[in-house]
């Protein structure tokens, strides 16, 4: 009898251990960073645009929101309005309190996973972006001007929601998530975050970071740089690399150009 | 394939550029009259910032002009002693010019300065083309000119001090005449990102009596200074100069001219004078028609490209 309940001890004291060590396995899983691929989003000559995959384990029965943010900034706008006949500037808006791109990535509609004072709060739609937004001159039509921002900063793809993005894959025990998000040519260079928001009963649970690094190389940097703090060097090479050009065409073609 | 304009800061099809360039350097080759004016409409059709299509545009003249000139020098259609003077006429009115951008710009108002211009010059250029055109095919035998002494405009010009001879030309005229001129065009260069030749040549040879083909080898010879001037100021003062824009453009409208130039060759003059004016008018009315139309967004980054 004694013998049974030893071997009973040792059957429990084993299981025990082998829960605690699936525990600290499945913690270990969920601890392990995203990965972010590219981590480098480089600009060359034949860049046009690409797309930014974001991995990661998942807690079973949650869900995920992916945003890619940069850093917040302040945008003067010529704002257009009837001269006579004519659309031309009529005054300037300070857009402010506002990042510079800001990308969402969910599985399925947000409303379904966060609540409303959860979206504003995390910025997880266009609406808590135009809500945190400050608009100068106060006087203006708030709503139409935050519209007419969103759609100008939509056009560029540096704002949007990508609703069907996030593919969870796996096992239900060790799920996993994939967000494959959109990323545009108009982006800026810089230093850009990628927030992944672990949501469940509409609340964020967790949240990870990761950078992103977005910079020119090759051409695109040396004419960036040239172009933006050596003006007078770059238009001299401009103007020589142009002569040069249409010299070598002139005697390519001997019979040289007519017009200009 | 993609090309990453990195002063217009987006990405454009390679084959966008490439072909507006061989379009327009086309339409050079076949009428004998740059292509300046068409190509920074045309750049903003594709969405390229005006301010940078103008300034680029410049670049892309200058490689042009470069080739040209080269040409036309080898075949002594060049007046150097005019061509100087115009060349100082044409910086200080590129100087002008480039100031003028930059103010509007501050103002937000650059684009529509810049369509405007386009607008009044386009309209101006294509009607009386289109006219001019028209009558030359009516007209069946060429009209008895009666002799007249020399008009008012010529007398005034006569008038005017510093007189001197510019003897490849064959003329002339006082030193303020082709100076003026020139600043009138160089304004009008920055603003639009164009050469001139399409004011410069009728203005040479029915205002100054220039022989025609010294007229086009002197133009050509100052637009290589005046738009390499305008260039360089344009990266200094505005830093809109997208060379790699400005070198696809400029390697498009070099083959381009060498095929408008051989289908040139089968058609009269007047009837390439006539497609030239439609071409010139329907550009005009789509600028118009940007100007007028409700924008799509009422906002446009400000000072930005």
């Amino acid at each position: 009898m004694l013998k049974v309940a030893r071997f009973a001890d040792v059957i429990a004291c084993v299981a025990l251990a082998t829960l605690v060590q699936a525990g600290t396995a499945a913690r270990a899983d969920l601890s392990a960073p995203i990965r972010v691929e590219p981590e480098r989003v480089t600009i060359g000559s034949l860049f046009r645009g690409g797309t930014i995959q974001v991995t990661g384990p998942l807690e079973p029965g949650s869900d995920v929101i992916v945003i890619i943010t940069g850093r917040t900034v302040e945008e003067a706008y010529n704002r257009k309005g009837r001269i006579g006949p004519f659309w031309a500037t009529v005054g300037k808006v300070t857009i402010s309190d506002v990042p510079i791109l800001h990308l969402i990535a969910s599985g399925r509609p947000v409303s379904k996973l966060l609540s409303r004072t959860a979206i504003d709060e995390h910025l997880v739609d266009l609406d808590a972006l135009a809500h945190r937004a400050t608009v100068r001159p106060a006087d203006l039509e708030r709503n139409t001007v935050l519209a007419e921002y969103l759609t100008l900063k939509r056009g560029q793809g540096l704002v949007g929601m990508f609703e069907e993005a996030v593919r969870v894959q796996g096992s239900s025990r060790e799920p996993s998530f994939e967000a494959a998000i959109p990323w545009p040519t108009a982006a800026p260079v810089g230093t850009y975050q990628v927030v992944v928001r672990h949501v469940r009963n509409l609340t964020v649970i967790r949240e990870e970071t990761k950078a992103l690094e977005v910079a020119y190389v090759g051409l695109p940097r040396l004419i960036a740089h040239l172009a933006f703090e050596r003006s007078l060097t770059y238009g001299i090479v401009a103007v020589v690399v142009a002569l040069s050009v249409g010299l070598v065409m002139g005697l390519l073609f001997k019979r040289g150009t007519a017009g200009h | 394939m993609f090309l990453f304009l990195p002063i217009a800061g987006n990405a454009i099809n390679i084959l966008v550029p490439l072909g507006l360039g061989s379009l327009v350097g086309f339409l050079s080759g076949m009428f004998g009259v740059g292509g300046g004016f068409l190509m920074t409409p045309l750049l903003m059709m594709v969405g390229i910032p005006a301010t940078v299509a103008a300034a680029s545009d410049s670049c892309q003249i200058a490689a042009a002009s470069a080739s040209g000139s080269f040409a036309h020098a080898r075949m002594g259609n060049v007046d150097y002693k005019l061509g100087g003077l115009m060349l100082v006429g044409g910086i200080v009115g590129g100087a002008i010019g480039v100031q003028i951008i930059k103010i509007v710009r501050q103002m937000g108002n650059a684009e529509f300065l810049i369509g405007l211009t386009y607008v009044v010059v386009l309209a101006s250029i294509g009607s009386y083309m289109f006219m001019e055109s028209q009558r030359a095919i009516r007209r069946t035998r060429p009209r008895q000119v009666p002799k007249r002494g020399p008009s008012r405009f010529a007398r005034l010009l006569a008038s005017l001090p510093f007189q001197t001879d510019f003897a490849k030309s064959g003329i002339r005229h006082s030193v303020f005449v082709p100076f003026a001129l020139c600043m009138l065009v160089g304004i009008l260069a920055a603003i639009m990102g164009v050469g001139g030749g399409f004011i410069m040549i009728p203005a040479m040879v029915y205002l100054l009596r220039m022989p025609m083909h010294v007229a086009v080898g002197t133009d050509l010879f100052q637009i290589v200074f005046t738009s390499s001037g305008v260039t360089l100021m344009q990266a200094v003062v505005n830093h809109t100069v997208d060379l790699v824009l400005a070198l696809v453009l400029a390697l498009g409208s070099t083959i381009g001219a060498q095929f408008g130039a051989r289908v040139a060759r089968r058609l009269r003059g007047e009837q390439l004078r006539v497609i030239l004016s439609v071409i010139v008018l329907a550009v005009c009315v789509k600028m118009i028609y940007g100007l007028v139309a409700t924008p799509a967004v009422r906002l446009s980054l400000a000072g930005g490209h």
